[in-house]
């Protein structure tokens, strides 16, 4: 699984700003795809259910309380450590990172 | 290995000074994988203060601490950031702000995978020097920079200047133990004599004109300088100088260096930090255990309290007070439980009523935690542990009630029960003891020697106990009458108080006398044990290599007095090591002849009902090693 960071303002989305290096995630790999230029973020688990969650600046709520339905729990692997990891904690760092060093505001993170 | 162990959970973070608490958030650790018990993720969410000043600095001080450890990212130049993502081979030189503020660190780990040449001048590893220097200098005269605003502000600004000292160097510290290779530059020789010479390169001059104007001038042409020649040498590829310093920036600019300009972020309205994260500019995943991030927070603020959410137990992790232990802490020469770790009662909080501002600080001033007030008169200490074993099974308020009243009392002074209605119950902490020492063996020697080294900090928090131990000198022996005398208790009573802290370790009680001692580390122990062996020998001048093993246990009361279990445990290190050899082979009749009425100590043991509490001879040779007759040692290494 990647992370591709898109310009929403890219209608054809052609090229993403970034992409990243394979995750190495060995689970069933969720698609979430978080559009910070709308106020709804949407969540696609891996059954396939479509979640909306509150505006990205309101996401911190959800930590450390986030409910079991919203959680997207895969394992990562840090060397010889692996984790079970909660992605939208993940997520959520990752754009207020990315609002903070003023990095188009106007992308979507996608997980694919 | 690291240092601070802690389980998963969720915990207000915080500190202590002078009388109060000071709670800066809650942290909550997930197992590494369901039902597990090591760590994985985990996030930090700050809380506010209600006061705009102490908000700001407690920010700042966040913000340096996350991005230092990378978990917030710094700013760069946009250049750089670009040079730092290219394939291409580049040199980053660093400035000390650009290691204080972390940037160095978030540059070197954008660097990862590509040709890299890290290079830190000479002024930088000076400036660290300084610091340290310049931070005794102000212990000594104990009056940091006055503030007008509170007390709690003037700390918050000592901890920003006590953590300059220490954080630089963690910095590199942390590099080298990447796997970097950091090349130590510096200027050309008639550069440092030309632009060097007036204040020569030294900094001492400086130290007492730091405020003039200019002061930073020297030290940023020694930087310019050192990177200037580094670019003569490397004249094939790109030389960064990396630095948080806008003044040395645009200086740097101007003579036609590349800059690689940083600055911290504002802190943002999601204030919380947390790992796994993903770095913003790579999109690399990285994962900074929650264990590395709560030492260097200790590193930061010399003590951390962690309080699990709507319990009214606090861990206290302390660093070493002295400035000897801290020193061998950083060169890693002490064992990695070197940072102290206490366990108390303390107002019951949870992590939504820190974060809502309820309780953002809390006086101690009725909690102390120094002491606990207990009766003068001190149970057996077998008691204690039996009074705990009961406590544990008891499932009725009949079976609580049987544990007498001064029992009672130390074992809820040491935080180990709690009273819930009119029962009596296990603290976190009294079932992390109690389930350790159900484990205890007559052959687990060492995990009972860390066991008593555990519970005896508990020991300490009382309020006899403490005032003993301060009365107490390492040097001399004292008698118990002129212990009574000093601290006003009746003989029996301070008899009671030295059982206690004789069979915990604390002290050395033989023939009516007593010695303080301190616990040392296995290794030390040991080396201690041998060396003392060995030069008893050669004193005695005798020919067999022998050496009675409570006579090594004497001599060393008179230098360095070890207790009983620190004694086992060094002796049964050595043991192990084979480093020694032990042997029964001394008759009693020798023994005898010699006038000697040998060295004989309660101690606590792991029995088949839970506790035994036997008089050990030390002498007879048959408790020191299991299974092994230990009435002498003889030394392998020694074969002079």
């Amino acid at each position: 699984m990647k992370i591709r960071l898109i310009d929403t303002n890219d209608e054809e989305m052609q090229e993403p700003l970034l992409e990243s290096p394979s995750l190495g995630l060995d689970r069933a790999e969720p698609a979430i795809v978080a559009d910070w230029a709308t106020p709804i973020m949407q969540i696609k688990t891996w059954q396939g259910n479509q979640l909306e969650l509150s505006r990205l600046e309101q996401l911190a709520a959800l930590i450390p309380d986030t409910s079991e339905e919203n959680r997207q729990v895969i394992s990562w692997s840090f060397g010889d450590q692996e984790i079970e990891v909660d992605l939208s904690l993940v997520l959520t760092l990752l754009s207020r990172d990315m609002l903070m060093l003023g990095k188009n505001k106007q992308f979507a993170l996608v997980l694919e | 290995m690291l240092s601070v162990q802690i389980k998963p959970g969720c915990y207000i973070l915080g500190s202590q000074r002078a009388n109060q608490q000071v709670n800066f958030g809650g942290l909550v650790i997930n197992p590494a994988e369901q039902s597990s018990d090591k760590t994985g993720q985990w996030s930090l969410k700050f809380c506010t203060f209600g006061d705009a000043d102490i908000d700001s600095q407690m920010r700042q001080i966040f913000v340096s601490i996350a991005c230092r450890l990378g978990l917030m990212p710094v700013h760069f130049v946009e250049r750089f950031e670009k040079a730092l993502l290219s394939p291409e081979p580049i040199c980053l030189v660093a400035d000390t702000s650009s290691l204080f503020n972390g940037s160095f660190e978030q540059a070197v780990r954008l660097r990862t995978g590509k040709p890299t040449h890290l290079a830190v001048p000479d002024q930088v590893y000076m400036e660290i020097q300084r610091q340290r220097e310049r931070s005794g200098r102000n212990k000594a005269s104990s009056k940091p920079v006055k503030s007008h605003k509170n007390e709690m502000l003037d700390w918050l600004r000592e901890r920003r200047f006590q953590r300059l000292q220490v954080a630089t160097a963690r910095a590199l510290r942390r590099l080298k133990q990447a796997g970097m290779i950091i090349y130590f530059i510096r200027p050309p020789q008639p550069m440092v004599r030309y632009f060097g010479s007036e204040r020569g390169s030294s900094t001492a001059e400086e130290l007492t004109s730091s405020n003039e104007d200019g002061s930073n001038y020297h030290r940023d042409r020694l930087i310019l300088e050192a990177a200037r020649n580094q670019r003569v040498i490397f004249s094939h590829i790109p030389v960064w100088l990396v630095t948080g310093d806008a003044k040395l920036a645009i200086q740097a600019d101007l003579e036609e260096f590349q800059v690689g300009y940083s600055w911290l972020p504002q802190i943002p309205e999601v204030r919380v930090i947390g790992s796994p994260y993903i770095e913003p500019r790579s999109l690399i995943p990285y994962h900074l255990p929650v264990e590395e991030f709560i030492e260097d927070w200790l590193w930061n603020w010399e003590n951390i309290t962690l309080q699990l959410s709507g319990k009214a137990e606090q861990q206290i992790w302390t660093l070493p007070s002295g400035e000897r232990e801290r020193a061998r802490l950083e060169l890693n020469d002490l064992e990695p439980q070197s940072y102290e770790k206490k366990v108390h009662s303390c107002e019951r909080c949870t992590v939504q009523q820190v974060l809502n501002g309820k309780k953002p600080t809390i006086n101690l001033t009725t909690t102390p935690i120094t002491e606990a007030s207990v009766p003068q008169r001190a149970p057996p200490p077998h008691n204690l542990i039996e009074g705990l074993h009961k406590i544990a099974g008891a499932t009725t308020v009949e079976e609580s009630a049987k544990i007498t009243p001064d029992i009672r009392a130390y074992l809820q002074a040491l935080g180990w029960v709690e009273k819930k209605g009119s029962t009596l119950k296990m603290t976190l902490r009294g079932n992390e003891l109690m389930e350790a020492w159900k484990q205890l063996k007559v052959e687990t020697v060492i995990e009972w020697y860390e066991w008593l080294r555990n519970a005896s900090q508990d020991i300490l928090y009382l309020q006899p106990q403490r005032k003993l131990k301060d009365v107490l000198t390492l040097s001399n022996w004292t008698v118990d009458d002129k212990l009574a005398e000093q601290l006003g208790f009746s003989l029996k009573m301070i008899k009671s108080q030295l059982l206690l802290a004789n069979a915990f370790g604390i002290l050395v009680r033989l023939n009516g006398k007593s010695w303080k001692t301190e616990w040392k580390p296995l290794p030390e122990a040991a080396t201690l044990i041998l060396n003392t062996a060995i030069n008893f020998r050669h004193q005695a001048n005798s020919i067999s290599r022998a050496v009675r093993v409570d006579r090594v246990f004497t001599t060393l009361l008179k230098s360095t007095p070890l207790s009983l279990p620190n004694f086992r445990a060094g002796v049964f290190e050595l043991f192990k090591q084979g480093k020694i050899e032990v042997g029964g082979t001394v008759p009693d009749t020798i023994i005898r002849s010699e006038g000697l009425s040998g060295v004989k100590m309660k101690a606590l043991i792991p029995g088949k009902d839970g506790v035994e509490h036997p008089i050990i001879d030390l002498g007879a040779g048959d408790f020191l090693i299991p299974g092994k007759s230990c009435q002498v040692i003889i030394p392998l290494e020694d074969t002079t």
